[in-house]
């Protein structure tokens, strides 16, 4: 337990401004893979996953007019 | 229309997939975060040895074993409260000071010939490397070191308290033939410096570049107009063998070091 | 779909062939300056008491080789690609690309000459003279405007994955080239970083790191992104997972460097975090390489006759395997063991040869075939250099793992009296073998780029004969 204790009293500005930092770096963190990982999204995340086979449609292999 | 033509205006992610000025901005915000957050407080932060040897400190102290501050004089020197007014007075455990010219020559040297990528110069506070290099390195040290020379890689030992260690005969017998004196080094031979003189002017440039830096320069109280003039006659004549040797003396012993005190801190 | 049907873009491939060709070029030369260098640790004689020879000058080369000559030509080889048919548009400025195409390589020529001339600014990855800089900077920001600007002008309504990567980073590579090459000359040859001590030593690592972070993955994340799906066939496996892989990415990596610095006269906190973050970045990094794997899955079966998906599946096998190593040397007790042996040099080569090399040999193969629309002058060549290249990596990799181990251990051991065990020169010898080793991986591995170099030669070759036989037959 004495390892977690915390002397808050004893911070300093750029202790907080670092804490500050950590725990907004983290919610950022957390955001984005709730974000991403929500089922709802998936579609809308999904959606553009063949596109680098779609260009191969029309085109012969080195770009040029079929 | 197919699915991947579908319209998800509302998400975010969709609106950058789709505009690329707004992923570019976004993107540059991400990646600049992390940098800003780790490098600029080093250049305020206490402790992270900026400014000093004109007497000002970015509030950085150390503490002795009672716990009194200990004055930063003694930690840096500076001419204008140290008994030793000048370089050529300057005594080890005076405190860091700027290299003399034929130091600061050999440190172009050093830097010339890639030295950093085998030996650093940058000790970390473990019994091992206290017993095998001497005390652990500390910010003040490398403050004037303008590219810095931790190094990152030990084929060869550290050398960041090489300095005093061996005679002048040694290391040049060293740096002539490594495997002479240590047969299973894997150094190149650096006869070739033995050859060539020290390049005078750029040496006087190079002090004029240092007393310019903007972070950290080379106090005007140290190097005055009137020193860097005298430097020419401190390097002429002298091979880049004996900068390189007179650089390495000048490691390491800058500071007295007190038993016990956290530095680090 | 509907839409893209209507006129078919002639793409801007010209450029694109000269990149790849060079990309296998350097290959080839980075690969071989390694071999050398890595000998003159293992029989120093090779130094031939010639200055321009000697390791301290010879090893900036051989690592500007690699990452700039060789990865950087295939990264604006995929770069250019991959903008011009994922947005079904040309390149914005064909002159521009151009211009990027000679820049860097006169870039790259002047390496070749001011490293060995011993022209250093002494930060590793950035040693090159302070006006190569500026000309770095510029030719950089011409294929970055170039590459944004075939972005903006796409036909498609969404940008694709892979020039998401290239965007971080080309912005990221500005930010660091910048910040970390501001120095002042002293002359022509010789300048000094305006920063000192501390504050250099971060950038330095910010820049360190982050070329490994931007350049050598982010940009070769673009490419697995690109060529696996395009390889196999196959979508990929998990979109959102990589708009997840992106965006964790390109916001976390950048704190990664101070993790170069635990323990030295940086602030605590600063290596620490940079630890925390390392630690963090497991989970995106290991579900990118799984995004790549299981893009093949359904299709396994293709990597028995498809050699080049090998080389691409490979390089996820060794991208999640250093993705994982490099975390574990961040935590701080690894680390104090880790910090300054081979161990670094081993973690770079799993990279580098691994992942980076793997994935880059498979788009080169991959758009040789389509960029001269032929099939390859020999398919049983591709798969013996995939062999050859795999097994130079694992025995350069197990050879400084070891020797990084053992360095580490050595240093640190006390004998029964509280002293030494070894001397430091006990610990260069006893890495005698280990470096034999790492140099005989080494060299088998640039085998393997000969035998690329001469597969895509007669390849282009044969493309051409077959060219211009069809073009006689079409006059008759």
């Amino acid at each position: 337990m004495d390892y977690l204790h915390t002397d808050w009293a004893a911070m300093t500005g750029n202790d907080w401004q670092g804490v500050f930092f950590t725990v907004a770096a983290f919610v950022a963190m957390v955001t984005v893979y709730v974000l991403v990982f929500n089922p709802r999204n998936k579609d809308a995340l999904n959606s553009q996953s063949d596109m680098a086979l779609r260009d191969e449609v029309e085109y012969n292999n080195s770009g040029d007019k079929k | 229309m197919s699915d991947h033509d579908k319209i998800y205006s509302t998400k975010l992610q969709d609106k950058i997939e789709r505009n690329t000025l707004l992923m570019f901005v976004v993107t540059a915000i991400a990646v600049a975060i992390g940098g800003i957050v780790e490098i600029v407080p080093l250049f305020y932060l206490p402790n992270t040895a900026m400014a000093g040897g004109d007497g000002t400190f970015n509030n950085t102290s150390h503490k002795d074993l009672q716990g009194n501050a200990i004055p930063m004089d003694r930690i840096v020197w500076n001419p204008a409260t140290s008994p030793h007014k000048t370089l050529d007075d300057w005594q080890p455990g005076d405190g860091v000071r700027p290299y003399k010219p034929l130091e600061l020559a050999g440190r172009t040297i050093f830097i010339r010939e890639g030295c950093f990528l085998c030996h650093s110069q940058m000790i970390r506070p473990f019994r091992d490397e206290k017993d095998r290099y001497g005390h652990y390195s500390i910010a003040e040290e490398s403050m004037y070191d303008h590219t810095y020379q931790w190094g990152s890689k030990r084929t060869g030992p550290d050398l960041a308290r090489v300095g005093g260690k061996y005679s002048d005969e040694w290391h040049r017998r060293h740096l002539y033939y490594p495997r002479e004196v240590v047969p299973e080094s894997v150094m190149p031979n650096y006869y070739f410096l033995d050859k060539k003189m020290v390049d005078v002017n750029k040496t006087v440039k190079t002090m004029e570049v240092m007393v310019r830096m903007p972070f950290n320069p080379v106090p005007r109280t140290v190097y005055s107009d009137a020193y860097i003039t005298g430097a020419k006659a401190q390097v002429e004549g002298k091979t880049e063998m004996d900068a390189v040797i007179a650089f390495l003396q000048s490691l390491g012993n800058h500071v007295k070091f007190e038993e016990g005190v956290n530095y680090r801190d | 779909m509907e839409a893209t049907q209507a006129t078919p873009v002639k793409y801007d491939m010209d450029v694109v062939r000269w990149f790849t060709i060079m990309a296998t070029v350097y290959a080839v030369v980075g690969t071989l300056i390694g071999v050398y260098v890595a000998s003159e640790l293992a029989w120093p004689f090779l130094n031939f008491d010639i200055p321009e020879l000697t390791f301290g000058r010879l090893r900036p080369l051989h690592t500007n080789a690699v990452i700039f000559a060789f990865g950087g030509c295939v990264l604006m080889a995929t770069g250019f690609y991959i903008v011009q048919r994922t947005g079904q548009t040309r390149l914005w400025s064909s002159g521009m690309a151009w211009f990027t195409f000679w820049g860097w390589n006169l870039i790259i020529v002047l390496a070749v000459i001011t490293l060995p001339l011993g022209l250093s600014q002494g930060k590793e990855y950035a040693e090159l003279p302070w006006w190569v800089d500026i000309m770095i900077a510029v030719v950089w920001l011409s294929f970055g405007l170039n590459h944004i600007m075939t972005t903006a002008i796409r036909k498609t309504s969404h940008i694709y994955v892979s020039n998401w990567f290239t965007m971080g980073m080309i912005v990221m590579i500005t930010y660091l080239h910048v910040v970390n090459s501001m120095a002042i000359p002293v002359d022509w040859a010789t300048s000094f970083s305006i920063y000192s001590g501390v504050q250099d030593a971060m950038i330095q690592w910010w820049w360190g790191h982050n070329a490994v972070g931007f350049y050598l993955t982010g940009g070769f994340l673009g490419i697995m992104y690109y060529f696996i799906p395009k390889q196999s066939g196959r979508p990929v496996f998990s979109y959102r997972l990589s708009v997840l892989h992106f965006w964790t990415l390109t916001f976390g990596y950048v704190w990664l460097g101070a993790h170069h610095l635990q323990y030295t006269a940086l602030p605590d906190w600063t290596g620490s975090l940079g630890a925390a973050i390392s630690l963090a970045m497991i989970i995106p990094s290991w579900g990118g390489a799984m995004n790549g794997m299981m893009t093949l899955s359904g299709a396994w079966d293709k990597l028995r006759t498809d050699y080049i998906l090998r080389f691409l599946v490979t390089a996820m096998a060794f991208y999640a395997m250093s993705t994982f190593d490099g975390p574990v040397m961040s935590i701080k007790t690894v680390n104090a063991l880790s910090h300054y042996t081979d161990w670094t040099v081993g973690h770079v080569h799993a990279g580098a040869l691994g992942w980076m090399s793997m994935i880059s040999f498979g788009a080169l193969y991959h758009m040789v075939k389509k960029l001269w629309n032929t099939e390859m002058y020999s398919d049983s060549l591709v798969n013996v250099h995939f062999w050859v290249s795999l097994i130079g990596a694992v025995i350069y990799i197990v050879a400084m793992w070891v020797s990084g181990i053992m360095q580490g251990l050595m240093w640190r051991d006390y004998d029964e009296y509280g002293t030494l065990t070894y001397t430091f020169v006990e610990s260069v010898s006893a890495m005698h073998p280990y470096y034999v080793m790492r140099a005989v991986g080494g060299a088998i591995f640039n085998l393997g780029t000969w035998i690329m170099l001469f597969n895509v030669v007669m390849t282009v070759r044969q493309a051409h004969a077959v060219r211009s036989v069809n073009a006689v037959a079409a006059r008759a």
